[in-house]
Order: C-alpha cells, then sequence, then structure tokens
C-alpha cells in the first residue's frame, strides 16, 4: 500500500509541470477595458507600472482604397497592454480595426471589416484570452484575439436586406462574460418600413446571443454598466434624450427608470464608481449638464455650458474630493464637484472642446486631456485647470471641422510613470501618439508663456528700429 | 478664484462669451442651408449700403449713427464670416480658392468681402464711415472726448500730460490683462491680434510728441498691416483681429483684449485703429477710387472757415480738400459746411457732375445749393 505522501507527490508533480508551463494570465490590469472610456467614470486611462519608452508617432493608414469622401476619421481608441507591450486598439472610417504597438510604433495587425468602425472597442480576458470586441457598421461584432488578430468570432446581428439603411453600431460593454451591445437600423422599403433600436446580449466565448431587447427607434449612445448594492444596471442614452437604466441582474434586461433630459443627448453617460449613492452625469444639445442619482434617475442638480456638449464628461479624484469634468462647445472645459455641482475651476482653450476628456495622473499630478476644433489636443492640470500641454493634432481633412454633433474622437492615455502618452485619433487621419514628459515636436511652445513675453520687446525693436525709419523717412509721393 | 484678478478675468471672459453666443442662428453652414444665411447677409449689407445715400441730408449723422448700430447688431447676430478685418481678408482668399470646387463654400466665405468691396467699388467707402462695427464702437466711445479733441486740434495738438497719463493707463490695463491671459491660457499664432494692439500702443506714445509731423506719415502703417494679413492668409494662417470675438460665436479672450484697448484708445485719438492699423481700408481705397458717389469741393463758395477740418475725425478734409484715401465718407463735412462748398456728386453722371448737380436730387439743401451754385 502506497503512503498518502506518494499519493500527493503523484498529483503535485503533475500539477505543478502543468502550471508552469501554461501561458501567462494577463493581469487583471491589462484587461481593464471592458467599456468604450475605460469604465464607468470614463476616465479614458490606462495606468501601469512600465518602463518602455513612448515616443511620439503619427501614424496614417495608407491605402489606395477609397472611402467616404472627406472622411477619415479614427475612433476613440481602447488601450491594453498586450504581452506587457502598451497596446491602442482603434478604428475608424477605413473599415479596419488596427493595433497599434505604441511602444514599438509599428502595426501588430489589422482587421478589415465591411463598414465603418465609429466607435471605440472594448478588451477584456475571455477563455484566458485577451480580447478585442467591437461592432462594424456592417451590422457584426468581432471578437479578435488582442495579440495576433486572430478572429475568435463573429456575429452578425440584424440579417442583410436589400432595403436595410446603414446600421448605427454602438460600443460593447463587457461584463460577466457576456457582451452588451446596441444597434440601430432601418428598412428604408416603404412595406417594411421600421426604426428599430436593439439592445444585445451575447456570450463573451462563443457570440451566441442570449437576448435582444428593442430600447428604441433611434440612435442610442453606447451602455455604460455599473455595480450597486451586488446588482449591475446598465444605462443608455437616446438621441432624442431620453436615458434608460435596465437591472441585468435576472438576466433578462428590466427596465429601473428613465429620463428625459431637456435637449438632445450625443454620448453615453458617466457613472460614479465604489460610492454607496453613485450619480450619473451626462450632457446635452444647448449645454445641459446634470446629475442623476443612478439609483432613481432623480435630477440631482444641472448646470449650463455656454454652448453644446455634444461628447461625454468624465470623473476624476483630485485631493480626495471626486470631481467631473466636461468640454463644452463654447471653448471650456468645466470641472464641477461631483456630489454639490459646485463650479470649481472653468479653463477657455484654444478651440471648441469636442472630445470628452480623458483624467490620468503625471508623475502623481492629475490631469485631464481634451481635444479641441483648434485642431490640438490639451492637457490640463486638474488641480487649477491650467495648460500643462498642447499638442497640434492636424488639420480636417475636409473642408472645415464640423460644429456640434460631431462625437469625433476623445484622447486615451497611457500613464506610467515617467513613460505617459495621449493616444489621440485626429479626424487629420492620423493616430497620433504625444509623449507628456519627453520632448515632441508636435508640442506647441512655440506661443507659450515665455516665448510670448520674448516676442513683444522683438516686435518692439523690430518697429521702432526697421519699420518706423522707414514709414517716416520715405517721401511722400501722394502729397 | 480667489485673487482680483482672476474674478476680473472670469468677469470678462464670462461678458465676453454672452456677447460671442448672441447668434440668431445655431450653425452658419445650417443656416446656408435652410434659410440662405449669407444671402441674408448680402442683402442686408448691400441695403446697409444703398441707405447712405437715400437717407434725407437734413438728419443724414442721426441716420448714420442709425445704421451703424444696424449694422454692430448686423454683424454680432447675424453673420458668420466676418471675422472682423483681418479674418475678412483671409476669408476672401478662402473663397476665392474653392471657386470652382466648391461653389457654395466660395460663396459663404467671400460673400461679406465681396459685398463690402462691390459696394465701396459704387458709392465709395462707405463701409467704413456707415457700417463697419469696429470704426462704429471706436467712434461712438470718441463722442466722450470730442470736444477736447477738437480743441486740442484747434491748438496743433501740443503735448499732453492727461493723455500720456491716459496712455499709460491703458499700457497698465494692457500688460496685466495679457499677464493674466498669458498664465491662463497658451497662445497661439492667431492671437497676434495682441502685436497689433502692442504696435497701437507704441503709436499712441509717437503721437504724444510727433502727431502734427508724423500723423500722415504713419498712416502707411496700414499698408504693412495689409501685406502682413495677405501674407498670412495666403499662407492659410489664421489671425483673429479685433472684435472678432463677436462675431465668431467663440470666445476669444486675445481678441478681446484687443478690442477693449482699440477702442479704450479711441478716447485719445478718434478711429486710431482705421487711421493708423486697419488693413481692410486698403482695400476699400482700391475699390472705391473710381466710386460713383463722391465728395466735391467747390473753391468758389468755400470761404475757408475750417469747419469742415474740424468735424472730421480722421482728418480727411484740409480746407475743403478731401483726401480720398483716408476719407470714410461719413458726410459730416458735407452736412457742416455753412456755404454747402462740400458736395456729394455723382460722378458718373457727366452733366451733373459738370453742372454740380448734388446727389440726392430730390434733396431740399442741395437743391438750393444746386440753384446757388448754379448762378
Amino acid at each position: 500500500m502506497k503512503s498518502p505522501s506518494r499519493h500527493g507527490a503523484i498529483l503535485i508533480i503533475p500539477l505543478a509541470i502543468l502550471l508552469f508551463t501554461l501561458p501567462p494570465i494577463p493581469a487583471l490590469a491589462d484587461a481593464n477595458w471592458p467599456v468604450f472610456r475605460q469604465g464607468p467614470e470614463g476616465r479614458a486611462s490606462l495606468e501601469y507600472q512600465g518602463s518602455l519608452p513612448l515616443l511620439e508617432w503619427y501614424y496614417q493608414y495608407k491605402t489606395t482604397q477609397r472611402f467616404e469622401p472627406g472622411v477619415a476619421v479614427w475612433a476613440s481608441p481602447a488601450l491594453a497592454l498586450v504581452n506587457g507591450r502598451p497596446t491602442a486598439f482603434i478604428g475608424g472610417h477605413n473599415q479596419a480595426l488596427l493595433a497599434l504597438d505604441v511602444s514599438g510604433r509599428r502595426v501588430l495587425w489589422l482587421k478589415i471589416t465591411n463598414g465603418v468602425i465609429n466607435e471605440t472597442p472594448v478588451v477584456g480576458v475571455c477563455d484566458n484570452r485577451l480580447t478585442v470586441f467591437f461592432g462594424s457598421a456592417d451590422r457584426s461584432v468581432y471578437a479578435l484575439d488582442a495579440a495576433t488578430g486572430e478572429t475568435v468570432w463573429t456575429r452578425e446581428l440584424i440579417p442583410p436586406a436589400p432595403t436595410l439603411g446603414a446600421a448605427r453600431i454602438t460600443s460593447p460593454l463587457l461584463h460577466a462574460q457576456k457582451v452588451y451591445i446596441a444597434i440601430f437600423a432601418y428598412d428604408k422599403s416603404l412595406p417594411r418600413n421600421r426604426q428599430q433600436t436593439w439592445l444585445f446580449c451575447l456570450d463573451a466565448k462563443s457570440g451566441a446571443v442570449c437576448w435582444k431587447y428593442e430600447i428604441g427607434r433611434g440612435y442610442v449612445s453606447s451602455p455604460v454598466g455599473f455595480l450597486l448594492e451586488g446588482k449591475y444596471y446598465l444605462v443608455v442614452a437616446s438621441r432624442k434624450g431620453l436615458v434608460q437604466c435596465f437591472s441585468l441582474t435576472s438576466g433578462r434586461p428590466r427596465r429601473v427608470w428613465t429620463y428625459l433630459m431637456p435637449h438632445e443627448v450625443f454620448a453615453s453617460p458617466v457613472v460614479e464608481q465604489n460610492c454607496p449613492d453613485p450619480y450619473l452625469f451626462l450632457g446635452s444639445k444647448f449645454g445641459n449638464f446634470a446629475a442623476l442619482d443612478a439609483r432613481s434617475g432623480e435630477k440631482k442638480w444641472q448646470r449650463m455650458a455656454g454652448h453644446w456638449i455634444d461628447n461625454g464628461a468624465c470623473l476624476g479624484e483630485v485631493d480626495g474630493r471626486r470631481i467631473v469634468f466636461v468640454g463644452s462647445h463654447d471653448y471650456h472645459l468645466y470641472a464641477y464637484a461631483a456630489r454639490s455641482g459646485e463650479l470649481l475651476w472653468r479653463r477657455p482653450l484654444g478651440g471648441e472642446i469636442y472630445s470628452a476628456p480623458a483624467f490620468f495622473h503625471v508623475k502623481g499630478e492629475p490631469m485631464v486631456a481634451v481635444a479641441c476644433l483648434d485642431d490640438r489636443v490639451y492637457a490640463v492640470r486638474a488641480k487649477t485647470g491650467m495648460v500643462a500641454a498642447a499638442f497640434f493634432a492636424g488639420e480636417p481633412l475636409w473642408d472645415k471641422a464640423p460644429k456640434g454633433e460631431t462625437l469625433l474622437a476623445s484622447p486615451a492615455v497611457f500613464s506610467a510613470g515617467n513613460e505617459s502618452a495621449l493616444v489621440h485619433g485626429s479626424y487629420g487621419g492620423s493616430v497620433c501618439v504625444f509623449p507628456l514628459l519627453r520632448k515632441s515636436m508636435f508640442r506647441d511652445t512655440a506661443r507659450s508663456f515665455r516665448s510670448l513675453w520674448w516676442s513683444l520687446p522683438l516686435v518692439l525693436v523690430v518697429f521702432l528700429g526697421v519699420i518706423l525709419p522707414v514709414v517716416i523717412l520715405l517721401p511722400d509721393k501722394r502729397g | 478664484m480667489n485673487s482680483w484678478h482672476s474674478l476680473a478675468g472670469h468677469f470678462v471672459e464670462t461678458a465676453a462669451g454672452i456677447i460671442s453666443n448672441l447668434k440668431i442662428f445655431e450653425k452658419a453652414l445650417l443656416g446656408l442651408e435652410d434659410s440662405y444665411i449669407e444671402l441674408f447677409t448680402l442683402l442686408a449689407l448691400g441695403l446697409l449700403a444703398v441707405l447712405p445715400v437715400m437717407v434725407p441730408a437734413r438728419h443724414r449723422q442721426i441716420w448714420r449713427h442709425l445704421t451703424q448700430i444696424l449694422g454692430i447688431i448686423c454683424f454680432v447676430f447675424i453673420v458668420y464670416t466676418c471675422m472682423g478685418v483681418f479674418g475678412m481678408i483671409a476669408n476672401f482668399f478662402r473663397g476665392f480658392y474653392e471657386i470652382g470646387r466648391e461653389n457654395i463654400i466660395a460663396l459663404y466665405f467671400a460673400s461679406v468681402p465681396v459685398t463690402i468691396l462691390a459696394t465701396s467699388l459704387l458709392f465709395g467707402p462707405f463701409f467704413c464711415g456707415w457700417i463697419c462695427p469696429t470704426g462704429s464702437s471706436q467712434e461712438f466711445i470718441g463722442l466722450l472726448t470730442r470736444r477736447r479733441e477738437q480743441k486740442r486740434r484747434r491748438a496743433g495738438y501740443p503735448f499732453s500730460w492727461p493723455m500720456l497719463a491716459g496712455i499709460i493707463l491703458i499700457s497698465l490695463l494692457f500688460f496685466s490683462w495679457l499677464y493674466y491671459l498669458s498664465r491662463t491660457r497658451i497662445f497661439f499664432i492667431e492671437d497676434a491680434t495682441v502685436y497689433w494692439t502692442f504696435i497701437l500702443l507704441l503709436l499712441l506714445y509717437l503721437l504724444v510728441w510727433r502727431r502734427p509731423q508724423w500723423d500722415q506719415k504713419l498712416r502707411r502703417l496700414k499698408t504693412l498691416s495689409f501685406i502682413l494679413i495677405v501674407a498670412a492668409a495666403v499662407m492659410h494662417v489664421r489671425i483673429t483681429s479685433p472684435v472678432h470675438f463677436g462675431f465668431a460665436k467663440v470666445v476669444d479672450p486675445a481678441s478681446v483684449l484687443a478690442t477693449v484697448i482699440v477702442v479704450i484708445a479711441a478716447l485719445l485719438v478718434p478711429r486710431v485703429w482705421c487711421r493708423y492699423l486697419c488693413p481692410w481700408r486698403l482695400a476699400i481705397n482700391w475699390a472705391s477710387q473710381h466710386s460713383v458717389r463722391q465728395i466735391r469741393y467747390v473753391p468758389d463758395v468755400c470761404t475757408s472757415c475750417g469747419i469742415c477740418t474740424q468735424e472730421c475725425e480722421v482728418e480727411a478734409v484740409r480746407n475743403g480738400r478731401i483726401i480720398p484715401r483716408e476719407c470714410n465718407m461719413c458726410l459730416r463735412c458735407v452736412d457742416a459746411c455753412p456755404e454747402k462748398a462740400l458736395l456729394l456728386v455723382d460722378v458718373w453722371d457727366q452733366a451733373a457732375c459738370k453742372s454740380g448737380v448734388a446727389y440726392p436730387a430730390a434733396d431740399a439743401g442741395n437743391a438750393a445749393r444746386k440753384a446757388k451754385y448754379a448762378k
């Protein structure tokens, strides 16, 4: 009879061998981008400990294929660490999803779909594999291996029909091995004329449709989810201003509350996390910015910006205080105390702010990044609103940058101490990587505080030394 | 928000934000598609340009001020593509490039400058004296110091301590405001309007001592200003001008600063911007060289009383002689002349011009003048 210790050794040794030979499972931090702006708070930043250099990079997708004329918009990126390397996943009107190794400044892989990709992908661990999920205007959802680009599964949400109009698919939401995604589709034919928006729940492993639920008849924002007292809730805002909150705990969605914003809503709300009574924040056309009770949908406070707010907000903590940041087309970035709605500061930037802000830390200092219609991306100090840096992101490819209803790409940030970089899909047709603590030729320093004051004496010397003598001494022939 | 300059800055930015959001239409291009807003602009500006030759001579200056107020309202509330005197030059080039490619965009950008040039071609530089919001704001503020200015003019512009003190105060305002702005926002090349404002301050200092000698010579700076703005426009570099913030539905602190300095400086030197730095004036001069309406001097009836010289706020009249390149066609000299030695005539109507028929023919005052002159 064999001794029990020998039995244990027989079991432990193969188990140990198996554990050592298995590929390492990515850490939780690597997969922390389950929703379109990284989390319910919309911070759009990936904070990690790393030392790989993040240099400036302008990536342009070159192809002979013609797309929608004049448009080359890149959607907002999703960030992840793939095999320890900072990687950005970004789609656009070139119908391709790209995985960009930001540190190595190379394209890891690309996946071409049959429709434009307007929305941000999400990244999560599924079946022990880091997987990228995204929707395309070809009415399909794709799940790809983040490291190789290999297709895990695809799922067509709406069956094709010759009279079907272009579908509008949102960014997915990944939770508990389920993918939630909304799609708006309309049929142009008279007999089958209908407009429907469906919320789909797919199995993250296989892409099988678990259920679908009609949530409206128009455009909706990307879904955002939050946990409250162990229950999971999902919120979507429709273009017409209706905010709907569903409980997903029982499997099928159950509408908990609705709230009608005073005007159209173009972007998704953000929700406080780790808070017993979280607030939900969203802006609307004509500058209304409201805080709702995420539990009941009751309005807590409302503020007005000077112009449209057509993109989302983001939440961050500064000195232990929770602050909500939002940009408006009135050029201003606003910082409100999340609970009271008190205006802490507002900062005018060089152009109309069209993007959702990203909140991140550089060497422990809280910062906010936004993109403006003056073709620049700004990094602003979250405490004071002072501009820390500005980068030129390229001029629009088409005639002019649109105002309002833009929903162009918003920046996202890799934040790793000394190696921090903004990743931005510019309407100039480039994916830009701007290092925050390294030299960048696209950093706008020419008109900085110091150079402005140096230039005034220069103007004085040129005027008094050259222009004035010429103007005074030149004979007047006109009489 | 705890220091006074932050409070002041916040107040100014809020005020500028309110002004810059006062547009009737939400979006210019939407307006273009749905309500032909820029065509409406063309029509409105055309009507405003015709107004000077239609109004009765009796209360012409009151009509002029009303037209100026209408001009400000029109530009602030409706026009999207003006963008100030610098922006209009840039927009003209932008529209010019688009002809044949995007004609509707060409119309969108070029409509305002082309209308102004066309009306100047026909009616002379009426835009400057009757419509231009930049000029009007300076003129309205200049009414406060008009008597003092006339007194100084009669005395030959001697050195003035109050004027020097005023310039020092304006300079302090400019630099402290600029300091605040430079601490709170990043300046870009479109904010180069602050350099124009800085030059304006330097000019004020020069004018304290050398105004009688250098006034006319310094007006050549308009040419340099024009060349710089055209070069910027050709290179697709946008430079915002004073008053731009009021037209553009944007918050533009540098433009607000420039506007405030220009308007306050007009207290010390009337229409100081128009005299020395306005680049658009050069284009209008070129267009209005052969305009239909011109002011004619009738030396036979002139008594050299000097009232016309006193009345002209840009000093474009010297003893009855009009300097066309400086004249704003405000017609103040025409209205003030007791002997009616200055007449607004239709130079294309040769017969009428030769016989001294003034325009409008139905004008009772001018009819009497004509009768007197016919004798």
